[in-house]
C-alpha cells in the first residue's frame, strides 16, 4: 500500500480531478488550500502521480474523441480507425517531464490565484505531456479567478494550445504571441488535435457566436487580430508538415457559421461604430469576418488536390482532402465566405452578387 | 500680508484642420473577353460617364467626393476630404502672489499652459466635428456611387457580350431593354 503526505494526497486528488474533468466545485478547494512548507514528493507520491497521468490521460483522450473512428494522414498514407488503431503503441506515447513535477510542486503551495507567487518553468523543456497538463489545468479553472491568474502567467499566456482553443480569453491580454504550432501538427501532439477536432470546431463556432454581443470596436479588433494570427499560423504549420487533415476543424467551423442565411451584419450588428471613420468601420467589419478570410486558402488546397494524379506522390492524402471538401460542401462554403466579405464592404455592387449567384 | 496680483495671458491659434475618409472595393468584371480588352471597355465607359484620366486612374468628382476607379486592378475608391482653417484668440486670467519674480513667472507659465490645453481641446472638438461631417457626407454619397458602379458593370458586360457574340458568329438580332437592363442576342453560328 502506498503512503503519501496530506499535501501529496491533495495534489493527487487535484490531478485526478483535472484529468477526469471534475466539476469546479470539487477542484477549487483542492487548488486554493493553503499548505506551506511542502518539501517535495515521496517515492510513493511520484509513483501515484505517474499512475494518475498514465491512466488519466489515456482515459481522457479515449473518452473525448479517441473512440471515434476517423481517417488521418500518416506521411504519404491515410490511416483509419480509432485513435489506438491508427498507430502502433510505441507511437502513441505522450511523455511528461520534470516540468510537470515543478508545476505540481508550485500547486502544492496553494493559492494559484495569488499573483505574487512566481511560477518558474523551463519553457524550452516542456514536453507535449507537460503542455497538455498545463492546458487541462487552465481549462479546468478558466472561469474562476484562478484561471484568470494563470492566464496572466508564463507559460500560460504563451501556450499555443490555449491560444488555439481560447483566443477570446487571451486576446485582451494584449500580448502578441509568436505562435509555432509545430508541436501540435507533428506526433505526438497531433494525436491530441485528432482527438479534439470536434471540440475545436465547436469552440471556434462558440467564439463566432460571441461576436454579435461585442460592442466595443477595440474588443472586436483584439479578438479578431488574435484569431487572424492563430489561423495563419495553424494553416501554415498544417501545410508545411503535410497535415491538411488537421485543418478539418476549420472547415467544419466554416460549415457551421457560413450558412446560406448568414449575413455579414450577424457578426457586427451591435458594434458601436458611430465615431469611426468609414474606412475604419470597413476594416473592422472585414476583420470581424476573419474566419471567412482564410477560406480561399482552403480552396487553393482543393485545386492543388484535384491536380494530383493517380501515379503522383500525395495521391492518397489529396483524396482525403477532396473527400473532406466534398463532405462539407467546400465550394459552397468558399462562395458564401466571399459573399459575406463582399457584403461587409459599403461599396459592394449588387450586380456582381447577382451575376455570381 | 500677502496680496494676490491679477495676471492675464493671451494666446492665438492658427490651424488648418483636415479630415478625410474613404472606402474601397474590387470591381469584378466577368472575363468574357481578354483582360486588356475588358479594361479598355471599362475605361471607355467611365470616360463616357464623365470620369477623367488622372495618373493612370479614372476619377469623377462631385464637390469634395471623389470616385476613383483603377481599370487595371479594378479597385474602386470613394473618398471625401475637407479642410477648415481655424483661428482662435483667447485670454485667460489668474492670480500670482508676487508682482514680479520667479513665482509670478511660474503662475504665468501655468496659466499659459492651461490656456493652450483649452485651445487644443477646442481644436480637437473641431477636428471631431469635421471628421463626422466628412464621414456622413461620404455615407450619403455611397448609394449614388453604388448605383453608378452597377450601371458601369452592366454596360461593360453588355458591350463585352456583344463583341463576344460577334466573334462567335453572325448576330442576327440584338435587343436591349433599357428598363430592366436585359439583353437578348441571337447569333447564327
Amino acid at each position: 500500500m502506498k503512503v503519501v503526505s496530506k499535501t501529496e494526497g491533495r495534489l493527487l486528488a487535484l490531478l485526478q480531478g483535472i484529468v477526469s474533468r471534475a466539476v469546479i466545485g470539487q477542484l477549487l478547494p483542492l487548488a486554493t488550500a493553503k499548505e506551506p512548507g511542502f518539501t517535495g514528493f515521496s517515492g510513493d507520491g511520484l509513483a501515484l502521480i505517474a499512475d494518475t497521468l498514465r491512466v488519466g490521460m489515456v482515459s481522457l483522450l479515449a473518452r473525448e474523441g479517441g473512440w471515434r473512428s476517423g481517417r488521418q494522414i500518416r506521411g504519404e498514407a491515410v490511416v483509419s480507425g480509432r485513435l489506438w488503431q491508427r498507430d502502433a503503441p510505441r507511437d502513441l506515447g505522450i511523455a511528461f517531464g520534470p516540468q510537470t513535477l515543478a508545476f505540481l510542486t508550485w500547486l502544492a503551495g496553494g493559492r494559484p490565484n495569488d499573483g505574487g507567487r512566481p511560477l518558474q518553468l523551463e519553457l524550452g523543456q516542456l514536453t507535449i505531456g507537460d503542455k497538455l497538463l498545463l492546458f487541462l489545468t487552465y481549462e479546468a479553472f478558466r472561469e474562476t479567478d484562478v484561471g484568470q491568474s494563470l492566464a496572466g502567467r508564463m507559460p500560460f499566456y504563451k501556450h499555443e494550445l490555449i491560444w488555439l482553443f481560447y483566443p477570446d480569453d487571451l486576446a485582451p491580454s494584449k500580448y502578441e504571441p509568436v505562435l509555432d504550432f509545430t508541436p501540435w501538427v507533428t506526433s505526438p501532439g497531433s494525436l491530441v488535435i485528432e482527438v479534439w477536432e470536434d471540440r475545436l470546431a465547436r469552440r471556434w463556432a462558440e467564439v463566432e457566436a460571441e461576436k454579435p454581443g461585442i460592442r466595443l470596436p477595440a474588443s472586436m479588433r483584439e479578438l479578431c487580430t488574435a484569431q487572424q494570427r492563430i489561423l495563419s499560423a495553424w494553416l501554415d504549420a498544417a501545410e508545411q508538415y503535410g497535415r491538411r487533415d488537421l485543418a478539418r476543424w476549420y472547415l467544419r467551423t466554416l460549415s457551421h457559421v457560413a450558412t446560406a442565411d448568414a449575413k455579414s451584419t450577424d457578426w457586427t450588428g451591435n458594434l458601436h461604430t458611430n465615431n469611426l471613420r468609414l474606412a475604419e468601420r470597413t476594416e473592422l467589419y472585414q476583420l470581424a469576418l476573419v474566419l471567412m478570410q482564410h477560406a480561399d486558402r482552403l480552396a487553393a488546397w482543393e485545386i492543388a488536390a484535384r491536380g494530383v494524379g493517380y501515379f503522383d506522390e500525395g495521391y492518397e492524402t489529396s483524396k482525403l482532402w477532396k473527400a473532406d471538401w466534398s463532405r462539407y460542401e467546400g465550394d459552397q462554403l468558399v462562395a458564401r465566405a466571399r459573399e459575406l466579405l463582399r457584403a461587409a464592404t459599403p461599396l459592394s455592387s449588387d450586380t456582381i452578387r447577382e451575376i455570381n449567384s | 500680508m500677502s496680496r494676490a496680483y491679477r495676471i492675464e495671458v493671451s494666446e492665438t491659434l492658427h490651424r488648418v484642420i483636415k479630415a478625410e475618409d474613404c472606402v474601397s472595393t474590387q470591381l469584378e468584371l466577368l472575363g468574357l473577353l481578354p483582360r486588356e480588352q475588358m479594361q479598355g471597355l471599362l475605361a471607355a465607359e467611365l470616360e463616357r460617364r464623365g470620369f477623367q484620366q488622372e495618373d493612370g486612374v479614372l476619377v469623377k468628382r462631385q464637390g469634395t467626393i471623389a470616385i476613383t476607379i483603377d481599370p487595371v486592378s479594378g479597385t474602386v475608391t470613394a473618398s471625401n476630404e475637407e479642410e477648415c482653417a481655424l483661428e482662435r484668440k483667447r485670454k485667460k486670467a489668474g492670480h500670482a502672489y508676487n508682482d514680479t519674480g520667479p513665482s509670478r513667472d511660474d503662475a504665468e507659465r501655468k496659466l499659459r499652459d492651461e490656456l493652450q490645453q483649452e485651445l487644443e481641446s477646442e481644436v480637437e472638438d473641431c477636428n471631431q466635428k469635421l471628421q463626422q461631417k466628412v464621414t456622413e457626407t461620404l455615407e450619403k454619397a455611397l448609394a449614388g456611387a453604388r448605383e453608378e458602379i452597377d450601371q458601369v458593370v452592366n454596360r461593360v458586360t453588355a458591350d463585352a457580350l456583344k463583341i463576344k457574340a460577334g466573334q462567335m458568329g453572325h448576330i442576327k438580332s440584338l435587343s436591349e431593354d433599357a428598363e430592366t437592363g436585359s439583353l437578348t442576342i441571337v447569333v447564327e453560328v
